[in-house]
């Protein structure tokens, strides 16, 4: 209370979302979509605790938040007041850093410090819990005391060794992840893969930290990655890893990973490297600036030189899945519906998408050539996450177009954020696959189970009717209507429009290395 | 996955940190979370703050990563390898001060019973040294040796 009323005062815009969940995953899809800090509030109790699956989606994949949380006040802490709950108890595993502020005067530099410690080394979400007698009183310390220094500048003996390797490699390959975007080394990226002329692999988070309709953009690997992706790590001789860290749904079985590789691992917390696998060379460093140092060790190579034969051999073992895409172009279906939002959005477009089938069939057949446009909850794989994140995205970009990819599941565990998307007019586009099913499960029930669909099989309701009761506008289309108008209709709409795609229940994502095998156990055709 | 337990290959981090029960708490939690085969963890204080001396069953390699990841802690000021150390309680009635001499451990006698302190390897071979002069012996295990600078 005492926030709420001294909030008109200030000139902070304030978005009342519906469900403090649906309050932290905005505030990541800003941060995520900007690479500054998001913020979040919540009420004590039940307020806090709704944040809880929030926190954990961005620390799992390194988001700078700040969440601030009400409490009850000091002397009734400990008391099983009304409303009183421990949150940072319950958030110590997954947020950077908390505070409970007990001082009134700690409460400006705590603030400040919040923010740093959210968006330096690693980001982070960092809670700052404030007991409501503290917010009542006032202060006299502005002081600001800093915790922690900065890193230093990078300087490993890993930095020459690393040059070497990238010249003598004959199957190099480049493995850039979520650290390349939140290190804003893009550009870096892309001049290191052009001055070697090594080809270039994103983890899902990576995606789009270099252009897919680059020469050198091979796709990305794991569990649901390109076959021929996988296979070229499982081919390398060389990996260069900047800002990954080698998640179990890249790896899979970690004994046969990339088995003939030598591996530098770039990253920048220290205990990443040799967590799952051992580096040949691991250089605890900022992505931008780790490459800037290698580049200097590669000045004397001249651009495009290198691996040529590789990359031919590469670009052959790519020419049966383009080959696959193409035919299924013009089939009704998850590729046809990707393919229209592609066409129609154009290169701006910011896509988010939730978690489950549709998540990997985005990731797969979009091509992304802005940086930072593709915006996914990666480690947590939190369903849900899309349509409250894309409304961070679409406050930070109001004239670019938003999209949100979204499954039958996962849209129905937020979607009384459409109450907010109403409220401040916001321009997201929605795009549900609606197969009746959470889908990826009931796929790994089909492979692994025995077609036992076991709690899968979900309804949902009419959200033509459900939108329009919203105020907003919504279309349902089915095999044999013009998908390429609907979406066209759509992005022409003023404001939020919902579109949804019936397909085929049993779809499937191809190919799918199974949990904790390898590329050679890889499943890539129907009828498993 | 959990680092597996060695059995034999402990390392001792010593951490000192700020912040009081919180934390300590986090502290904790993130040995917990991180899954690090703590075999041992002693708390003490000081005027400048707490302090934990955490035995680690695990390689140097991974003691080391997990350091990183203490260290990573806002509250902890500092974070590094500290000795770990074996003390045992022997009757003996050879020149066991010869024996600790040569094996490079400290030892003394209290009431007829000689305190060993030393290394794992070192504790080894001083009882070697001694052999079946040794009538009777306690081994207390690997234990870290605290900082000196504060009282436990």
């Amino acid at each position: 209370m005492p926030f709420y009323d001294a909030l008109p005062d200030y000139p902070l815009r304030h978005v009342l979302t519906r469900h403090e969940q649906a309050a932290a995953h905005a505030a990541d899809g800003y941060a995520r979509s900007t690479g500054r800090v998001g913020v979040c509030v919540a009420t004590s109790g039940p307020g806090a605790t709704n944040l809880v699956t929030g926190l954990a989606t961005a620390q799992m994949d390194s988001v700078p938040l700040v969440a601030i949380t009400g409490q009850v006040g000091r002397p009734a802490l400990g008391k099983d007041s009304f409303q009183e709950t421990n949150v940072m108890g319950m958030t110590l595993p997954f947020t950077k850093h908390s505070f409970l502020v007990e001082d009134p005067n700690e409460l400006y530099p705590t603030m400040r410090r919040a923010f740093e410690i959210a968006r330096s080394g690693r980001p982070g979400p960092v809670l700052i819990d404030v007991p409501k007698d503290v917010q009542f009183a006032a202060t006299n310390d502005n002081g600001y005391r800093r915790l922690k220094e900065a890193p230093p500048p990078v300087e490993s003996p890993g930095l020459e060794r690393t040059a070497m390797l990238l010249r003598s490699a004959k199957r190099p390959l480049i493995l850039a992840g979520h650290g390349v975007t939140l290190g804003g080394a893009e550009m870096e990226l892309r001049l290191l893969a052009e001055r070697t002329g090594i080809p270039v692999v994103t983890t899902l988070l990576g995606i789009s930290a270099f252009p897919d309709d680059h020469p050198l953009y091979l796709g990305w690997p794991g569990m649901h990655g390109q076959a021929s992706v996988n296979r070229a790590i499982d081919r390398s001789d060389l990996l260069f890893a900047v800002g990954m860290r080698f998640d179990d749904r890249i790896t899979g079985a970690v004994h046969k990973f990339a088995k003939d590789a030598k591996v530098v691992h770039i990253d920048i917390d220290p205990s990443e490297l040799g967590k799952v696998i051992k580096p040949t060379v691991g250089i605890a460093a900022d992505a931008k600036a780790a490459m800037r140092s290698i580049l200097g060790h590669l000045d004397d190579i001249s651009e495009g030189e290198g691996c040529e034969q590789w990359r031919e051999e590469l670009a052959t073992s790519q020419e049966p899945e383009r080959r696959r895409k193409e035919s299924v172009r013009d089939e009704y279906g998850p590729i046809q519906v990707m393919e229209a939002i592609k066409g129609t959005a154009g290169p701006n477009l910011r896509l988010v998408t939730d978690v489950g089938q549709h998540q990997m069939w985005a990731a797969q057949f979009f091509e992304f050539t802005k940086a930072n446009s593709h915006i996914t909850s990666g480690g947590l794989g939190t369903m849900g996450f899309a349509l409250p994140a894309a409304m961070g995205v679409a406050f930070a970009y109001p004239d670019e177009p938003v999209w949100v990819i979204a499954g039958d599941g996962g849209i129905q565990m937020n979607i009384q954020e459409l109450a907010t998307i109403r409220e401040f007019g916001l321009n997201i586009k929605v795009a549900v696959l609606n197969n009746g099913y959470l889908g990826m499960v009931r796929q790994w029930q089909q492979f692994f189970h025995n077609r036992r669909y076991s709690e899968t099989p979900i309804t949902g309701p009419d959200y033509e009717q459900l939108t329009a009761a919203y105020g907003l506008s919504g279309r349902t289309i089915s095999e044999g209507d013009d998908v390429e108008e609907a979406v066209k209709w759509a992005q022409e709409q003023e404001g939020c429009t919902f579109l949804d795609f019936h397909i085929d229940p049993e779809a499937n994502v191809y190919p799918m290395i199974p949990s904790g095998m390898s590329v050679n156990e890889m499943i890539e055709e129907d009828g498993a | 996955m959990p680092e597996p337990a060695t059995g034999v290959a402990l390392n001792t981090v010593e951490v000192r940190f700020t912040g009081g029960m919180l934390a300590l708490n986090r502290l904790l939690m993130t040995l917990q979370n991180k899954r690090m085969p703590v075999a041992g963890f002693t708390l003490g204080h000081d005027p400048e703050g707490m302090r934990a001396t955490i035995l680690l069953d695990c390689p140097t390699e991974p003691a080391l990563r997990y350091t990183a990841i203490i260290s990573a802690l806002e509250d902890v000021t500092e974070a590094g390898p500290a000795q770990t150390i074996e003390v045992a309680l022997v009757e003996t009635s050879a020149d066991w001060q010869t024996a600790a001499g040569r094996a490079g451990v400290e030892a003394h006698e209290n009431e007829g019973t000689v305190v060993v302190t030393g290394e794992l390897e070192k504790v080894d071979g001083f009882l070697a040294g001694l052999g079946d002069d040794v009538e009777d012996v306690v081994r207390m295990g690997p234990v870290a040796r605290p900082d000196v600078r504060g009282g436990v």
